[in-house]
């Protein structure tokens, strides 16, 4: 089946003239035709636009003139991300009728190889949610349990690629959205280091915190998307002139790492036995395979989740007041003076995830609160992030659970949100450090629901990391298999 | 908008858009124009307000120590300029109670001494050269404008007759 070729896969088919990008690109629109209405993924589609592009990719390949060796795959988009004349909602009713009027600088650089860009991903309302339900354009289903969340916010770019509607898929990660879906629907998840990629035409969510990235279907994948979308940028001041590396040819150095076991997430309440045991496995791997095993404590760590809910909601807070229905997106009809516009464009147009994130924005930022709760998170921070850092002088990789859990029911968290928020209690603080980490698939819980691992890399790491997540999936199939969809 | 939320000056609303005596200095209690105190930013440079529409307002219903505080919803959410509905503000308090109560695991850590980071790295000012670039066409940039006319964005009338 083409819809369940990796990218290297569909590559070589190319090289070698067995496919053309319009086979590969109507094989991608079929299935996503087939399974859309279970799953649910996209907020909408160009199929026309999708066969348009791949038709002068086929013209491309024809003349030997393929702009890279992906040169007509397509890539679906979370709708976080700006592509010319297409829409971007961000999940939400405020920008349902918004045209993005430029390219996203990763999206410049996918068409550049060539690559076509593929749909409108759902997920969480501004990236605000674990699950995909807070979307205004309905929840996307889990491909392996359509009754199961697929993760949030990248829900709809995680499960895509997992029922093979999409080759690869972008995402968004500021405190788990591409790690946390990938794990929850078997896939590969990859946040890169803070500054890695330029953030350029991406609705900011919590701008320190914030970073685009790649999910697939092996680490090989990922890898190479990311050598694509990576490197500095004029657009964006937080991009880092440090050069892109070949992920792909990187990711296949072995050597006897040193893999550091985060102590405190490995004792902490509410880690599932199914989730334990199969990190445990995980372990055992690279310690049969000449990896030392290194026990690492970061003793603030647990105090990661509410510094984050701090420090993610106060810069959203901030971000989100550009949605005050003047320049842009919904403005109210009930609204007859500018105070009007603001407080009745804002109230229908948002949410009411992204309404309580404001509020509470709002609230660690007033006056009197300011110190004792933002100022702390932020030093709470230097503090995780100075642990992390000491850390890596004795190991090269941290390792972790992705979630506590596999994917949860729909509707189990909606009306508790603090429980939504402890889903992302390993994943928050490597965001708060920059550090790049990977979700990859290690297996299955008793529900046969997909569990991930979480690796977590230096600064910049990103060859090691992705070398050492391939040295794993490399003997184990959990990767290649599909969800009975 | 990482520059705002790093900048350190910080200035009161009144400071910025008044003359006259400095705001009092009360860490944990907001009566006044304090609370438009954020992280570097003004709140009046996100929503500009008319002058005074804030004065004696609480924010605040009780002193705050981290086991005796009180959101009030209402005026936070005036501030976020969001028009609540009773619903979300009877359930927006519940919880929001809730995860201050978690987040105050926070005041458990012992950050003396420790600088607070607004970035995962250092972040430096990036320069560019003053060179015009191509922008957007008026049409274009206004394409998304929900009213429009003769290549200006409308607003109601701002300023009072009076």
């Amino acid at each position: 089946m083409i819809y369940y070729q990796t990218l290297k896969d569909l590559s070589s088919a190319l090289r070698i003239n067995s496919l053309l990008p319009s086979d590969i690109t109507a094989a991608f629109v079929g299935r996503t035709k087939a399974t859309g209405k279970a799953l649910h993924s996209f907020i909408c589609y160009d199929e026309a636009d999708a066969m348009g592009q791949a038709k002068a990719a086929d013209l491309r390949w024809k003349s030997g003139k393929n702009l890279s060796p992906y040169d007509g795959i397509p890539i679906g988009i979370k709708d976080m991300i700006s592509v010319r004349n297409q829409p971007m909602a961000c999940g939400s009713r405020m920008l349902e009728n918004y045209i993005s009027p430029y390219d996203a600088t990763v999206i410049a650089r996918l068409r550049a190889a060539g690559m076509i860009i593929w749909g409108r991903l759902n997920m969480d309302e501004f990236a605000m949610g674990s699950s995909t339900e807070t979307s205004a354009f309905g929840p996307t289903q889990n491909p392996w349990n359509l009754s199961c969340v697929p993760g949030g916010s990248s829900g709809g770019s995680a499960a895509a690629v997992a029922a093979g509607q999409t080759c690869v898929a972008l995402g968004t990660d500021t405190g788990g959205s591409i790690r946390q879906p990938a794990a929850f629907c078997g896939i590969v998840g990859l946040k890169p280091t803070y500054g890695r990629v330029s953030r350029y035409g991406v609705t900011a969510f919590a701008s320190s915190l914030d970073q685009v990235g790649p999910l697939g279907r092996s680490v090989e994948d990922v890898a190479a998307i990311l050598a694509i979308i990576g490197g500095q940028d004029s657009y964006d001041s937080t991009s880092v002139d440090i050069p892109i590396e070949d992920y792909v040819h990187a990711s296949t150095v072995e050597k006897p790492w040193r893999v550091g076991i985060l102590s405190e997430f490995m004792d902490g309440d509410g880690l599932d036995c199914d989730v334990a045991a199969a990190i445990g496995r995980v372990v055992q791997f690279y310690e049969s395979h000449g990896c030392q095993i290194r026990p690492v404590s970061l003793p603030n760590v647990k105090a990661g989740l509410a510094a984050y809910y701090i420090i993610a909601t106060a810069e959203a807070f901030s971000n989100l007041a550009r949605f005050d229905g003047i320049r842009y997106g919904h403005r109210s009809k009930a609204a007859t003076n500018v105070a009007d516009i603001y407080s009745k464009s804002r109230a229908e147009g948002f949410g009411e995830e992204v309404k309580r994130r404001i509020i509470l924005g709002a609230f660690v930022l007033s006056g009197g609160f300011h110190d004792a709760y933002y100022t702390r998170a932020q030093k709470v921070r230097s503090l995780i992030r100075s642990e992390y850092m000491r850390a890596f002088d004795d190991v090269d990789i941290i390792l972790s659970p992705t979630t506590p859990t596999a994917a949860f029911c729909e509707h189990e968290k909606c009306e508790d949100p603090l429980a939504m928020y402890l889903n992302d209690v390993y994943t928050v603080t490597v965001n708060m450090a920059g550090l790049p980490a990977i979700s990859i698939p290690c297996g299955f819980d008793n529900n046969h629901m997909p569990i991930g691992v979480q690796l977590i890399g230096r600064p910049f790491g990103e060859s090691d990391l992705l070398a050492a997540a391939r040295f794993y999936e490399k003997a184990h199939d959990f990767h290649r298999q599909h969800p009975p969809l | 908008m990482p520059s705002l939320l790093r900048s350190p000056p910080r200035q009161t609303f009144k400071e910025n858009h008044q003359s006259g005596e400095p705001f009092k200095k009360n860490k944990f209690l907001s009566h006044d124009n304090t609370l438009f105190r954020t992280g570097g930013i003004l709140l009046t440079h996100i929503f500009p307000l008319p002058s005074g529409s804030f004065q004696n307002r609480k924010l605040i219903q009780s002193t705050m120590t981290p086991k005796k505080r009180h959101m009030n919803v209402d005026a936070i959410a005036e501030l976020a300029r969001i028009e609540l509905t009773d619903g979300e503000r009877q359930r927006f308090g519940e919880q929001l109670e809730k995860i201050l109560d978690y987040i105050d695991i926070l005041q458990l850590i012992n950050v003396d001494g420790v600088e607070p980071s607004a970035h995962a790295f250092e972040v430096v000012n990036v320069w560019r050269k003053d060179v015009v670039e191509t922008s957007f066409p008026p049409e274009v940039a206004l394409q998304n404008a929900p009213e429009r006319k003769d290549g200006q964005i409308c607003v109601p009338k701002i300023v009072d007759d009076a």
